[in-house]
């Protein structure tokens, strides 16, 4: 297990390099100097090239990536913010937790109402209540979230004054909306996905066992049916979480949230390099680290799984040796 | 001998897309005390559809229970509350399943998918109940320590065994075996035989065996029940339906296996096809396929006819044509 633990941490490794490569890229793509957007209108060609110097832009391509990668690894260092010219990673500091904390609470609220909604529309099969939740979760599928922020403001903030519409403002209660919102479109879709999960569970042999054995419904779905059934629903959690991650862009600059999200925006503005890099990169990374943590808890949750890489691991223990010499 | 199960005139409906399937019409049947009977039909004649009424577990959301009482200790399993049939399914009355591959959960260790009854109906501490699952493991020769292990390190017969264990860990009255043996290799299937018949007389368990493997019959049980499209079309001790079978389906039957004695170049399979319950043909349900059919049969739906004590037949022609 340990094994596989690890292996899957290395492969992590190239993902993440590639993440940056691209991300370095497509950030030097991007129309716009960011040398001009620091130095305004009036400058001297001097002026220029010495910028461009101490921002280490004059040098080709791949040199620039290089320092990039080697002040990252070694030195964990994201560089300095052009636009605020502080080190990026203590500009972000505090709007990472924000952005993280918004994201676990949608995350857990998906759970918490995905999952009930799931497994009773899912045992009450073409009931009243499971057509009531597959038609809330289809209308929520397809609102785009955006839309629905829009909305909740209007209704919420304006119309009935309950919540303040700027998170910053009104401490713990400016960031209802933001959680509730960020979490609408994978309540939707864990909802479906469990429904389905949940009705093929409840139809399978060992299913009509229990019932044989005399354990009530209640029991069977509770002691046989859940566990079987969220097994396929844990990635697809993994997933809703790096995607609601990832959506707090559109969401934080909805409500002001002093996060992540919002920074990202102001920072291709202004052509901040450094910062969109960091903020990309923190965020592909988390997605990596979630989506890896959810194939752990699989396998230690599914007996299968577990024993799958337990013996993969014991078969390839003895040629290790063997496949280092041989350059694998 | 007093009946532990009375089945009497029950039908069972399903409703599919493509019409109501009739899958049980008007069964009787008796199982007395210690008794094992075979009920014995080819796929899709309504054997699993019998015992899954018994233990009152046909899915509602398409079958339905027309007519037919159940009576198993003096009540009638039809008329029971939910509350009441959990008490008594995997406790009074228990089943082995057909497929030991699909029948056991993936996720529970198999120890423990044996201890859940034996601790819900006789209301052990979890610690006994482990107990008595080991007991159980190692009655049906699984070495105790196994049970920690999850079904898909089983081997098929071993998790058959797991059912089996299963199925007797609270000392059923009545035990339905619905083709036990069917998913497994020849040998391993005298060995599971075996073990049933041992247990059932250590137990005193009656039992209703669900095959279409006569050899099994024979080796097992003391009534037979035949079974065709949803009827039984005969039925009697084991003797009389051996060595004196009158319906031409049953015929069929012991000409379709090879024998030892007589010499047979080919066997003599049943021609045709059983057939389909939602269109199920007027008089005799056999009679497209019997080789004895007058135009009668076409018209009049036979009633059981009792031919000798405690055999009973269901054919027109059950004193002309197979009488010896």
């Amino acid at each position: 297990m340990l094994r596989y633990v690890v292996s899957r941490i290395l492969i992590m490794i190239p993902t993440v390099l590639a993440v940056i490569i691209i991300v370095f890229a497509l950030s030097r793509m991007m129309p716009g100097d960011p040398v001009r957007t620091i130095l305004g209108s009036n400058y001297t060609e001097a002026q220029y090239k010495e910028m461009s110097e101490r921002m280490g832009l004059d040098k080709p391509y791949v040199v620039q990536l290089g320092n990039y990668l080697y002040n990252l690894v070694v030195k964990h260092d994201f560089g300095i913010s052009y636009t605020t010219s502080r080190p990026v990673l203590d500009d972000l500091r505090s709007r990472m937790k924000v952005t993280f904390l918004i994201g676990t609470l949608s995350c857990l609220l998906t759970s918490c109402i995905a999952i009930p909604l799931g497994i009773i529309s899912a045992v009450r099969q073409n009931s009243v209540m499971d057509y009531g939740v597959s038609f809330l979760s289809i209308l929520m599928a397809a609102l785009p979230n955006f839309w629905v922020a829009l909305m909740c403001i209007i209704l919420f903030c304006l119309r009935l004054g309950w919540l303040p519409a700027t998170a910053a403002l009104g401490g713990w209660r400016g960031y209802i909306l933001p959680v509730v919102c960020n979490g609408t479109l994978s309540i939707a879709v864990t909802t479906r996905q469990l429904r389905s999960s949940m009705l093929d569970v409840v139809s399978q042999d060992y299913e009509r066992t229990a019932r044989a054995k005399g354990l009530s419904e209640r029991q069977t779905i509770i002691n046989h049916a859940l566990k079987n059934a969220l097994l396929p629903i844990l990635p697809v959690l993994g997933t809703q979480f790096s995607m609601i991650i990832g959506g707090s862009v559109v969401i934080e600059n909805i409500f002001s949230v002093p996060g992540m999200g919002s920074k990202l925006v102001n920072s291709i503005n202004g052509r901040d390099y450094n910062t969109v890099l960091a903020i990309t990169i923190l965020i592909s990374v988390f997605s990596i680290v979630v989506l890896l943590l959810v194939d752990i808890v699989s396998a230690f949750i599914d007996p299968r799984v577990k024993a799958e890489f337990a013996s993969r691991g014991k078969k390839r223990r003895l040629p290790r040796t063997g496949e280092v010499a041989s350059g694998r | 001998m007093g009946s532990v199960l009375e089945i009497s005139d029950l039908c069972v409906e399903f409703h599919t897309q493509n019409g109501v399937a009739h899958a049980v019409n008007h069964v009787d049947l008796s199982i007395g005390e210690k008794r094992s009977v075979g009920l014995v039909g080819e796929t899709g004649a309504g054997k699993t559809t019998t015992a899954l009424s018994i233990m009152q577990l046909i899915d509602l959301r398409h079958g339905k229970y027309t007519s037919g009482r159940i009576d198993f200790r003096g009540d009638d399993l039809m008329k029971l509350k939910d509350t009441q049939l959990q008490k008594i399914r995997g406790k009074e009355i228990s089943m082995i399943f057909q497929d030991p591959m699909t029948t056991l959960n993936p996720v529970i260790k198999v120890q423990d998918q044996i201890a859940e009854s034996y601790r819900i109906h006789e209301k052990d501490s979890p610690a006994e109940a482990l107990i008595r699952a080991k007991d159980m493991l190692e009655m049906v020769g699984i070495p105790a320590g196994r049970g920690e292990e999850y079904p898909h390190q089983f081997s098929g017969g071993m998790k058959q065994r797991v059912v089996i264990a299963m199925a007797l860990t609270c000392n059923p009255q009545l035990l339905l075996a619905d083709e036990p043996t069917t998913a497994l290799d020849v040998t391993i299937q005298s060995q599971v035989l075996d073990m049933i018949n041992d247990l059932k007389d250590r137990l005193g368990t009656s039992m209703l065996l669900i095959t279409h493997d006569l050899g099994i019959v024979a080796e097992t049980c003391d009534e037979v029940a035949i079974m065709y499209a949803g009827e039984i079309i005969e039925a009697g001790a084991l003797r009389q339906i051996f060595k004196d079978f009158r319906h031409p389906y049953t015929d069929g039957l012991f000409n379709s296996i090879p024998s030892l004695t007589k010499k047979t170049h080919r066997l003599m399979p049943i021609p045709g096809l059983m057939p389909d319950p939602k269109q199920l043909p007027g008089g005799c349900h056999f009679h497209p396929r019997c080789p004895h059919a007058v135009d009668e049969c076409k018209v009049a739906h036979p009633e059981m006819t009792e031919v000798e004590k405690g055999h009973l037949v269901r054919c027109l022609r059950c004193t002309e044509v197979l009488s010896r």
